[in-house]
């Protein structure tokens, strides 16, 4: 039986274009330090370190070859792992396993990217994940497989391209109230729809930045989170789930849906009780690395009914104040910090459990429950439930 | 970005550049090999069949991901296309360095997911048609191959697809 798990530190990194003041080791140091010190604990407490990034985005193949000293992995038990844009998401749920299997009590785990150190060649790294043999000629990266999303949710909904601008800018107010966010832009609907094309029907003010900075957490089992701090934020579930390959055509089902968020959203969902998910969740950390994804893949995680989606967004329902908060801390497209980004997401919605996360604190109500998603890799999927209460 | 832009764009207080160049040769296998060289001497495309779900690969597979099964032979292949459907396209208007030759491609270029005829798989190749408003969901196009002189046993043996005109 796993044991129960806790979530009893939280630290990031400012999330920049630059880091010119620090190397990658210093980098994951800072978002570590920060973790323990909310956790009040020293490495001294750490049983065991875990570290992820992807690497080609540093052109530095195993980073935990430079990055002890900063991790704190010395003469610890650790690894360093790369699962995509999921790495994050893995980084916490392999940091749980460890504790909840009840080997180690006490674990620290860190995600960060330098995404500087390619130059700003973000996408050519990417492109790498493809097959080089029937996909990778024709690949386009993130931003086309993106830019595939909002071509399929436009044209199937006929919703036009307001409601791509408003998820933006409501990402912008969101990330103007986010210390630790990379842009912090005062947009209008009218700068996004204006915004240059990157690759049509997708503009550059639809897709998140190429951002550098570091996540830490700090997970603990029941015994230990009882007594390092008073506000404990509980793993209650996750799933994980992955589809066949990274470009959705190799799935001989031409559908628009990420079929693993879907998989992965009815399993948390019936596992844990959730009828009615807007009701059921109070807060929503996506990891939607452009606007269009908030807006398709709310249909995916299930969250309403297809082609619902860019009515809720346009009746405000995702926004800080609304029924159903999606992304308070400004989300992917303001910051993108990719091996972090999944981390980011846990740990911002850790934060609005705790009701610690500051000017984009949720304002409706005192959230309980809050679920956070990953995405990246092959279309691989994670979804973690977060909970205020034990039971 | 140009290697030139990236490089400006690294101005750090003290750091290094640096490139990696590393050749690669990547295995196709029985079955994507068999298709490929069935593009390059033959100029035919070809999608297999799951025998468990029924599903189409294209191109064709070993194993399918959803069964774990192994999928149908060679002599089991349907011959698919040269014409097809596009299901969604994009249109390619910011250059990106290309990982395999460290240049940008060419803008602009579509990117379309096309089902071609003869079985329902789809897969991804190069529009002729650039212009987003010639561009439309569910508009039949063709295959374009290079002379078989030049043909090497690659996906590219197909240069693009174009529009077929009413």
């Amino acid at each position: 039986m796993a044991r129960k798990v806790a979530i009893v530190g939280i630290g990031q990194t400012e999330h920049k274009t630059r880091h010119p003041e620090c190397s990658h080791a210093e980098l994951i140091n800072e978002a570590a330090r920060r973790a323990l010190e909310d956790a009040q604990l020293t490495i001294k407490d750490i049983d065991a370190v875990l570290n992820g990034n992807m690497d080609l985005f540093e052109g530095h193949n195993l980073l935990d070859t430079i990055t002890v000293d900063g991790s704190g992995a010395y003469l610890k038990p650790g690894r360093k792992m790369n699962t995509g844009g999921t790495t994050g998401g893995t980084m916490v749920t392999s940091a749980w396993y460890h504790v909840a299997s009840g080997i180690y009590d006490v674990v620290l785990t860190i995600a960060s990217e330098k995404q500087e150190e390619s130059g700003g060649n973000t996408t050519s790294a990417i492109i790498t994940c493809a097959d080089p043999l029937a996909y990778r000629p024709f690949s386009t990266g993130a931003v086309g497989a993106l830019a595939m999303v909002a071509a399929r949710y436009m044209h199937d909904t006929g919703c036009g391209e307001e409601p791509g601008a408003i998820a933006r800018v409501k990402a912008a107010d969101n990330a103007l109230k986010n210390p630790y966010a990379h842009l912090k832009l005062h947009l209008t609907l009218e700068d996004v729809l204006e915004s240059r094309m990157l690759i049509y029907p997708l503009r550059l003010l639809h897709m998140c930045p190429q951002s550098s900075g570091a996540c830490a957490l700090v997970l603990a089992s029941e015994e230990k989170a009882k007594k390092i701090t008073k506000k404990p934020v509980w793993f209650k579930d996750h799933v994980i789930s992955h589809q066949e390959c990274f470009k959705r055509p190799l799935s001989p089902d031409p559908t628009p849906s990420m079929i693993s968020q879907t998989d992965a959203a009815r399993k948390l969902y019936q596992r844990n009780g959730v009828t009615q998910p807007r009701r059921d969740i109070d807060v929503f950390e996506m990891y939607e690395p452009a606007a269009w994804a908030e807006i398709a893949w709310m249909e995916d995680f299930l969250l309403c009914e297809r082609g619902e989606a860019w009515k809720l967004v346009e009746r405000g329902v995702t926004a800080l104040d609304g029924e159903f908060p999606i992304n308070p801390s400004g989300g992917v497209v303001s910051t993108n910090s990719i091996g972090a980004t999944a981390m980011v997401r846990v740990a911002e919605a850790a934060l609005q459990i705790r009701g610690d996360a500051g000017a984009h604190q949720v304002t409706r109500k005192e959230p309980k429950t809050a679920v956070a998603t990953a995405f990246g890799g092959c279309n691989w999927t994670i979804m973690t439930l977060l909970s205020k209460n034990l039971d | 970005m140009t290697k030139q832009e990236a490089q400006e764009y690294m101005i750090v207080p003290c750091g290094i550049n640096g490139e990696m160049n590393i050749p690669y040769s990547w295995g196709a296998g029985d079955f994507v090999g068999k298709a490929l060289e069935e593009l390059r001497d033959n100029g035919k495309i070809y999608a297999n069949k799951c025998p468990q779900c029924g599903r189409f690969h294209l191109p064709p597979r070993k194993v399918c991901g959803r069964c774990h099964v192994e999928m149908e032979g060679r002599e089991n292949w349907i011959e698919v296309g040269p014409k097809g459907t596009v299901l969604m396209f994009t249109v390619t208007v910011t250059p990106f360095l290309e990982p395999e030759t460290g240049k940008p491609r060419q803008v602009p270029y579509t990117v379309a997911t096309i089902q071609l005829d003869g079985a329902p798989a789809a897969f991804e190749h190069y529009l002729k048609e650039t212009d987003p408003e010639k561009l439309k969901v569910g508009m039949r196009v063709e295959a374009v191959l290079k002379p078989k002189e030049q043909r090497r046993g690659d996906v590219r043996d197909i240069i693009q697809f174009r529009t077929i005109e009413k």
